[in-house]
């Protein structure tokens, strides 16, 4: 009889890991596919872009769809390829990425310096109140388009004189405001790793506030800086609500870039789309993996007590 | 080299009082060790005297200078920490010339200090180490080296061994004496344990809810405490406490409870009437064959090797805890006699916990 209860369990477990390994299969197909559709279109010919029933593998395949958006070769009116496809002139992306890189590097920055003094006083100093960091998150939490239409309108307004209207400056500045309470939480988590003690002994010896935070505590956060930096960098080049409604004439970031190789004026350009795409999402794969580990202990801080 | 003193000292953490107007005179040389239960306000009272904690009110003064508003680094005071502190991305020589470098003492004199700190904690292999790599007790020799190589005027330790091994941490406190002896300055030692406190103490202040309950040496406190608190507090296994009352008996007076009686000869202070604890200590009552205090049955033995442990059941409330020599053949289950010698005898009001003199 324990041996017929035992069969069963083994039965059930092997339905169960099996049932589970099948979702996660399908799960993993389902968010790769596109990019596997994206990757192969980049290397099509445009004959290949629309052929039904589908080309999975590219059957001549070509780099030319990444000649025209990076202007190698013939470009700016468009190649015999993109007129083939009706295009009228091709989009390039050297200088998408140039203010994509500006303006995600600048507000990284400032995210990762203000949070972690932030960080700082609310780790030693109970800055806010208890629940200031779930205050901070829950600010988060409401979604970028509601702010979206009334920054807009502010940042027009004629005392600005223009300032923060579709340049740098006014996507910076955004950026920063829905990044810092990222920046602040990842932060707090490697600033409550650092034991009290070690400012209390410096500060014994003699060092004074911001000694013991040049000598002290940036080395020892270090790593954290770096984390934090690539998460919030990851997060302001992926971003295209903001920069498509505050900026999109003059500043153009590679994913308002992205989405206009579908228009009248252009056509439908899916090769050199996938191009782009493919290029744009390199840094953020390269960046995604080195961090993995550390985002896991970031965001779980709150849930573990020492 | 230099004093402490507290004058008047308090501090509240919101509403909570932790340290209710504590007043001590710390003598140049001393160690004094602030011993007492967690959440008795002796870390506090560190922290007050280092810095770290503002004052709510009071007076602290290192010598003749007022320090209760300066600086944890400009009070020239050395601390050694529970967790040592020593930042664990430097090597053990850039730990200790780090007060030193901060001070911009000039680079012989640093060299010439950092080297005869090393000899004396004898922690030459250890230089390029870093904290991570180091066993206890050498990250607690090093503690120790970068905190006597600035020279302070005092020496502060918040229970800086209570994350050893037993064995290592009687070897700690012989060294800790010794440093003592030789640098010849004031150490301030906060610790729960009551051994360290006896062992390593020129005096000890017992601390509980905020307050010092009483001052001392060591053998003072553990013969004459002052309440029932500091009685309880020193010794292991604890003294045994007695409820009962002071009754008259043929003139003299004598202390009654269930199945205890013990007379007080020649004692004109105490007054008939009174309730009172009787406190005892183990080692304070004797196995006798006629009747003394009382009787009781031996209810368990617990041998130690170099003594013996036996606990009575003497009709009243729990067991009566008493040390005998490791030869003694007494079973569980035997009937016996005892007395209390009339030196370890000890009388506590009983609402308001003070020794009362005999």
């Amino acid at each position: 009889m324990a041996q017929a209860y035992g069969m069963t369990r083994s039965r059930k477990s092997f339905f169960a890991k099996t049932s589970s390994y099948m979702f996660l299969l399908f799960w993993l197909f389902v968010t790769l596919f596109p990019i596997f559709w994206m990757v192969s279109t980049s290397f099509k010919p445009p004959q290949e872009w629309f052929a039904w029933p589908p080309i999975w593998i590219p059957v001549e395949p070509t780099i030319n769809n990444y000649e025209e958006i990076l202007a190698i070769g013939p470009g700016g009116t468009g190649s015999e390829n993109t007129k083939l496809a009706g295009a009228q002139q091709v989009l390039t992306a050297i200088l998408p990425i140039r203010d994509s890189l500006i303006v995600a590097i600048i507000s990284s920055t400032i995210a990762v310096v203000l949070g972690s003094f932030l960080a700082y006083t609310i780790s030693r100093y109970q800055t806010g109140g208890k629940r200031y960091p779930y205050i901070l998150l829950m600010i988060r939490m409401m979604p970028p388009i509601v702010i979206a239409v009334p920054v807009l309108a502010y940042f027009s307004l004629p005392w600005w004189r223009g300032a923060l209207h579709d340049n740098y400056l006014g996507l910076i500045l955004p950026y920063v405001l829905i990044t810092l309470p990222y920046a602040v939480w990842l932060m707090l988590s490697f600033m409550h790793e650092i034991p009290r003690e070690l400012e209390n002994a410096a500060r014994m010896m003699g060092a004074g506030r911001i000694l013991v935070m040049r000598k002290v505590i940036i080395p020892l956060i270090r790593p954290g800086l770096a984390v934090t930096f690539i998460f919030t960098f990851i997060l302001n080049w992926s971003e295209f609500l903001l920069a498509y409604t505050l900026a999109g004439q003059k500043l153009v970031t590679v994913t308002v870039q992205l989405s206009q190789y579908e228009a009248a004026d252009v056509g439908r350009l899916y090769g050199p789309q996938a191009a782009f795409g493919t290029i744009a999402i390199i840094p953020l794969i390269i960046l995604g993996f080195m961090i993995q580990k550390h985002l896991v202990t970031g965001f779980s801080f709150g849930m573990v007590r020492k | 080299m230099a004093g402490i003193h507290l004058d008047n000292v308090t501090k509240y953490f919101g509403k909570f009082r932790a340290v209710d107007g504590l007043s001590l005179d710390i003598d140049d040389g001393e160690f004094l060790v602030f011993v007492g239960p967690s959440g008795c306000g002796k870390t506090t009272t560190l922290n007050m005297i280092a810095g770290f904690e503002d004052i709510s009110s009071g007076v602290i003064k290192i010598g003749d200078v007022d320090v209760t508003d300066r600086e944890p680094g400009e009070r020239d005071l050395g601390m050694v920490f529970q967790n040592l502190a020593l930042f664990p991305h430097m090597t053990v020589k850039d730990n200790i010339e780090f007060g030193l470098l901060i001070k911009k003492v000039p680079a012989a004199e640093v060299a010439a200090r950092f080297q005869a700190v090393v000899e004396t904690m004898k922690i030459e292999p250890l230089i390029t180490k870093r904290p991570g790599q180091l066993s206890g007790g050498e990250a607690q020799r090093v503690a120790l080296a970068r905190t006597i190589v600035n020279n302070p005027t005092a020496f502060l330790m918040d229970e800086p061994l209570s994350s050893l091994d037993a064995k290592l941490r009687v070897e700690m406190r012989t060294e800790l004496k010794r440093l003592h002896s030789t640098l010849k300055s004031t150490f301030v030692y906060v610790t729960h344990d009551q051994a360290e406190a006896m062992t390593m103490a020129d005096r000890i202040a017992v601390m509980d809810q905020g307050r010092i309950q009483q001052v001392g040496g060591p053998l003072d406190i553990y013969r004459y405490p002052v309440n029932i608190f500091v009685a309880g507090f020193f010794g292991v296994p604890a003294m045994n406490f007695i409820e009962g009352a002071i009754e008259a008996s043929d003139g003299s007076p004598a202390f009654r409870a269930k199945n205890i009686v013990q007379k007080f000869n020649g004692s004109t202070q105490l007054r008939a009437g009174i309730d009172v604890t009787l406190g005892v200590r183990p080692e304070s009552i004797e196995l006798v064959s006629e009747r003394g205090a009382g009787v009781g049955t031996v209810n368990l033995t617990e041998p130690l090797g170099d003594e013996t442990l036996l606990f009575i059941d003497y009709g009243g409330d729990g067991n009566l805890i008493v040390k005998t020599d490791p030869y003694n053949q007494t079973r569980p289950g035997d009937r016996i006699s005892f007395r209390f010698k009339d030196e370890g005898v000890r009388l506590f009001d009983k609402s308001s916990g003070d020794s009362i003199e005999l």
